[in-house]
């Protein structure tokens, strides 16, 4: 009976996670101050946001993190968002986690083509659009 | 109501009478006194007993004076009769004394205007008047007295002016006297010399060797004779003071008296050319020829007053010639013999006459400039028509002349020289196209020809040189244009070479392909090596190879032109190159080839530049947005919250709002200092300041940051003269570069050195360090380490920008750097400006 249960256990953890507890958005992004509003802006959206400076500070963290969505900025001192994005949807543990892509750079369009983000958003953006977009996507599992 | 009058009639004129202005009263046209008070009377200077007498009774004076009349007048017209200080004159105390009166005649009238009695009324005013005719005299001789003063004041005036004239005069008197001495001095000194050049020209005249003798008056009195005269007249000096026909009694009977008359008469000069005259001479009579002149001598009136004769003895020269005559006549004769034989050389000559004339005939009618010059003066002998017209000159105008009489422009050129030496003997000439220049006959302005030139010697009979025959060919034309053809090519090549364009040119029919040496080289072949046309469509990158095709293709068919820039690849070493390739069709030149060629340039440079700039204004522009999205995040959030300003939140998005601006400002500063240095613009702001100071100053952003820290090492007392902000900005620049490629470089030392006037700033991490092959770019406008990647935020201008200011300086910026053992940048500027 027990182990009936214990196999319950980590069904109800996630649906407990996922009823009870706050959405958490891992962020990816080397400006301090942008990370700084995404943080204000999430935060009042009642996400939980953990941030990271650099590619690989993200990569070796973000699995622990199960975040609900992921946030990518494109241009990293030490990598290149897309590519970041790409290994997100190729693992197996986080191909179904939502990724947006945020970019300054309008040439990048061409690069939409080969990635599997979710959705892009323009920098500089409009907080509200910017807040809507990320609750649609996480709330669409829902 | 009146009162009852208690005076009489009488009464009352007694006491009217006691008044002191004189009263009288008369009647009747002989004015008889009817009433006079006593001051009338007193006035009259009489008394009582006037009364009842006429007026002219009473004052027998007054007869030649006008009362009378007056009193009469008012009695007649009885107009009353008023006048004040009239004179009168009057007896008083037996003398005759004068009076001014105030005095009144008035006519008194009945009822029928009638006139019964005259009033007169005077008063003595006398006194009055004189006062006033005192005062006028005594105000006119004021006047005076003051007219006189302003008379005397001007005549001391005057006086003065006429001592200081007078004075002037003195001093002119005494020049002029000085003067008068200084003439008197002069005319005494002109005088001396007047007698001294008198006394010489009478010695130059006495020892003349020409006869001279001055005669004076109509009588001819000889004055004075010379030597030689006295010689010639066989005289001596002791006719001076006779008459000339005294003198020399021979003369009677020749012309020369009457000649002499002659010109005395006339006052013109006679001049005798060879006259005999007879002399005596030691006792003979000598024929003596004379040239001789007699010169008329006027006075300052220009009368005559004597004649100069001059004359030389030509006795000896008219004897001499009288020979000559005789020795002519012998000369006739042996003429005649000569001419005998003349003529049989003349039949000879005309035989070579006769050939001269055909060789004249035959130069003349050549197309060619010909001409013979004789002799080694090279006398011009025989021309032609075309000749003289490539000379511009007559025939009249050359012909005997030598050439450097008529052309001395050729003494400066090589042709004399050369006639010379062919007339020498050293052979013929044959020269093309040498240069040669003349002197126009008119202007003297130079023009220049180039000839073709052919110069042999004429010989003579025996075989001797005896002149130069030349022939010229005027090729100005051909090797004018054909100098120009060669200057266009050359300018031509020039253009193409410094435009570094590679040029080529195919055969329409034959195919060949002519690629130039620049071609070649920017397809990547060697010079020597051989280019077929194959290579400029191979070498093309496969993307655009259709399009160059194609483009060529229909240029070709529609005979227009093309103009493509494309990329290829270098045949011997792989580089990619950008090229502009034109090229046209040319249809048939003047040999039948139709032929298509066209250039090519070198535009990799460009391109480059190009790409760069697009690539740096995209980067730019994604650069701004990240400040941007901050600041909008920022301002949007500060809108949500615009309600709750107290919140701690607030003062941040503030902070982050206005650090974001500064972000922007300064990015876009920084292209702006690219493009201003770019133009020179920018200037500095030199101030003396301690190098380490500075230092510790800068990079708060950094040191706040807490991730690096800086440590400044090295000279720390060192100051240095230079724009303290951009060696700031400078020092900025590398440490953040050192920061953003060195991330975990803990420790940055800036060391600061002394190197004489030099002063050297260096910036050290530990960080991964640069490969080799980068360092010479990191310099460059919009260039960044690691450029294909684009992973390095920030414009690439930072450092671009440092050069430029140190180069400002005219200091100079570098690194040192291994990859794996970090990088040191470093930049010198001199201690001190200038």
């Amino acid at each position: 009976m027990v182990g009936y249960f214990l196999n319950l256990i980590p069904l109800k953890w996630a649906y407990w996670r996922h009823r009870f507890m706050k959405k958490r958005i891992c962020v990816l992004e080397d400006s301090e101050e942008i990370l700084e509003i995404i943080k204000i802006v999430l935060e009042d959206e009642n996400y939980d946001v953990q941030g990271f400076g650099t590619v690989a500070a993200f990569m070796a963290n973000y699995l622990n993190l199960k975040p609900d969505l992921c946030l990518l900025d494109v241009m990293l001192p030490d990598g290149n968002g897309i590519e970041v994005c790409e290994a997100i949807k190729k693992h197996p543990e986080s191909a179904e986690i939502p990724v947006v892509v945020m970019t300054a750079n309008s040439r990048m369009d061409k690069m939409r083509e080969n990635c599997e983000a979710n959705d892009f958003i323009a920098k500089p953006f409009d907080i509200n659009d910017f807040a809507n977009r990320i609750n649609s996507l996480i709330f669409v599992n829902v | 109501m009146p009162r009852e009058r208690r005076l009489k009639d009488n009464q009352i004129i007694q006491i009217l009478c006691r008044s002191d202005d004189a009263v009288a009263i008369y009647t009747g046209e002989e004015i008889l006194i009817e009433v006079a008070n006593p001051a009338m009377q007193a006035a009259w200077g009489r008394d009582a007993s006037v009364i009842g007498l006429t007026l002219s009774e009473a004052l027998p004076e007054i007869e030649d004076q006008p009362f009378l009349g007056m009193l009469q007048e008012v009695w007649r017209t009885g107009i009353d009769n008023v006048g004040t200080a009239i004179p009168a004159e009057l007896l008083v105390d037996g003398k005759l004394q004068h009076y001014y009166f105030d005095y009144a005649y008035r006519a008194v009238k009945d009822e029928n205007g009638q006139v019964y009695a005259i009033f007169h009324t005077a008063r003595d005013v006398t006194e009055k008047v004189n006062d006033r005719e005192e005062l006028k005299v005594a105000r006119e001789r004021e006047e005076l007295l003051e007219r006189e003063q302003a008379l005397n004041e001007e005549l001391a005036a005057a006086n003065e002016e006429l001592f200081a004239t007078n004075e002037d005069l003195s001093a002119a008197q005494e020049r002029l006297r000085i003067l008068n001495q200084e003439l008197e001095d002069r005319v005494d000194e002109r005088t001396a010399e007047l007698s001294r050049s008198e006394s010489r020209l009478r010695y130059l005249l006495s020892d003349a060797p020409v006869a001279i003798a001055v005669l004076r008056g109509r009588e001819l009195i000889v004055e004075s004779a010379n030597k030689m005269v006295l010689n010639a007249w066989g005289k001596t000096d002791e006719i001076i003071g006779k008459t000339l026909p005294e003198a020399i009694p021979e003369l009677d009977g020749q012309e020369f008296l009457g000649i002499l008359d002659a010109v005395y008469t006339e006052g013109e000069p006679f001049y005798g050319s060879e006259v005999k005259a007879l002399l005596r001479q030691n006792g003979r009579l000598e024929e003596v020829y004379f040239n001789f002149v007699y010169q008329p001598i006027k006075d300052e009136a220009g009368k005559t007053n004597g004649i100069m004769i001059t004359a030389s003895i030509v006795t000896e020269q008219v004897f001499g010639r009288n020979q000559v005559q005789h020795l002519n006549e012998e000369l006739i004769a042996i003429n005649e013999e000569l001419n005998e034989s003349q003529d049989l050389l003349m039949s000879t000559n005309l035989d070579l006459k006769a050939s001269e004339m055909r060789l004249d005939k035959i130069i003349s009618e050549l197309p060619v400039p010909v001409v013979v010059l004789m002799g080694p003066d090279q006398i011009i002998a025989t021309t032609n028509e075309a000749l003289l017209k490539y000379w511009d000159r007559t025939k009249e105008e050359v012909t005997g002349k030598t050439m450097l009489q008529v052309f001395p422009e050729l003494k400066s050129q090589p042709y004399p020289d050369l006639w010379k030496r062919v007339l020498a003997g050293e052979g013929s000439v044959a020269s093309i196209e040498i240069p040669v220049t003349y002197k126009d006959k008119l202007e003297g302005t130079e023009r220049s020809f180039y000839i073709d030139y052919h110069c042999q010697a004429l010989t003579d009979l025996g075989g001797n040189n005896v002149g130069v025959i030349s022939t010229i060919l005027d090729v100005t034309e051909k090797v004018r244009s054909r100098k120009q053809i060669e200057k266009a090519e050359a300018q031509l090549r020039l253009a193409i070479e410094s435009s570094e364009l590679g040029t080529w040119y195919i055969d329409v029919i034959t195919r060949e392909f002519k690629p130039s040496r620049r071609l070649k080289q920017i397809f990547g072949f060697y010079e020597e090596e051989d280019m077929l046309y194959d290579a400029t469509t191979n070498q093309i990158l496969d993307e655009y190879r259709q399009l160059v095709t194609e483009a060529v293709d229909h240029a070709i068919l529609n005979g227009t032109s093309y103009d493509m820039e494309y990329p290829i690849k270098g045949f011997r070493d792989g580089a990619i190159r950008w090229v502009r390739a034109t090229g046209k069709l040319y249809g048939e030149d003047a040999n039948g080839h139709a032929s298509f060629s066209g250039t090519v340039q070198n535009i990799t440079q460009r391109k480059l530049e190009e790409q760069r700039k697009d690539d740096f204004l995209s980067i730019a522009s994604h650069e701004l947005k990240t400040p941007i999205t901050t600041l909008k995040g920022a301002l949007q959030l500060l809108n949500r919250y615009k309600d709750n300003l107290s919140s701690a939140i607030v003062p941040r998005l503030i902070e982050q709002a206005n650090g974001s601006v500064e972000k922007i400002t300064n990015l876009i500063d920084d292209l702006l200092n690219t493009t201003r240095t770019n133009e020179g613009q920018l200037h500095l702001n030199l101030s003396t300041f301690i190098v380490s100071k500075l230092l510790d100053d800068c990079c708060q952003h950094v040191r706040i940051g807490g991730k690096h820290d800086l440590i400044v090492q090295g000279d720390l007392q060192l100051e240095v003269e230079a724009d303290e902000a951009r060696i700031d900005q400078v020092v900025v620049n590398l440490v953040n570069n050192a920061t953003k490629y060195a991330p975990d470089s803990r420790k940055i030392y800036l060391l600061i050195e002394d190197l004489g006037h030099l002063a050297r700033v260096s910036v050290r991490d530990s960080g991964p360090g640069i490969p080799e092959e980068k360092i010479p770019h990191l310099f460059d406008r919009y260039y960044r380490a690691d450029y294909g990647g684009a992973q390095y935020s920030g414009l690439g201008l930072g450092l671009y920008i440092s050069a430029e200011i140190i180069k400002r300086h005219n200091g100079e910026i570098g690194v040192e750097s291994k990859p794996g053992e970090g990088s040191t940048f470093w930049f010198t500027v001199p201690k001190k400006v200038g």
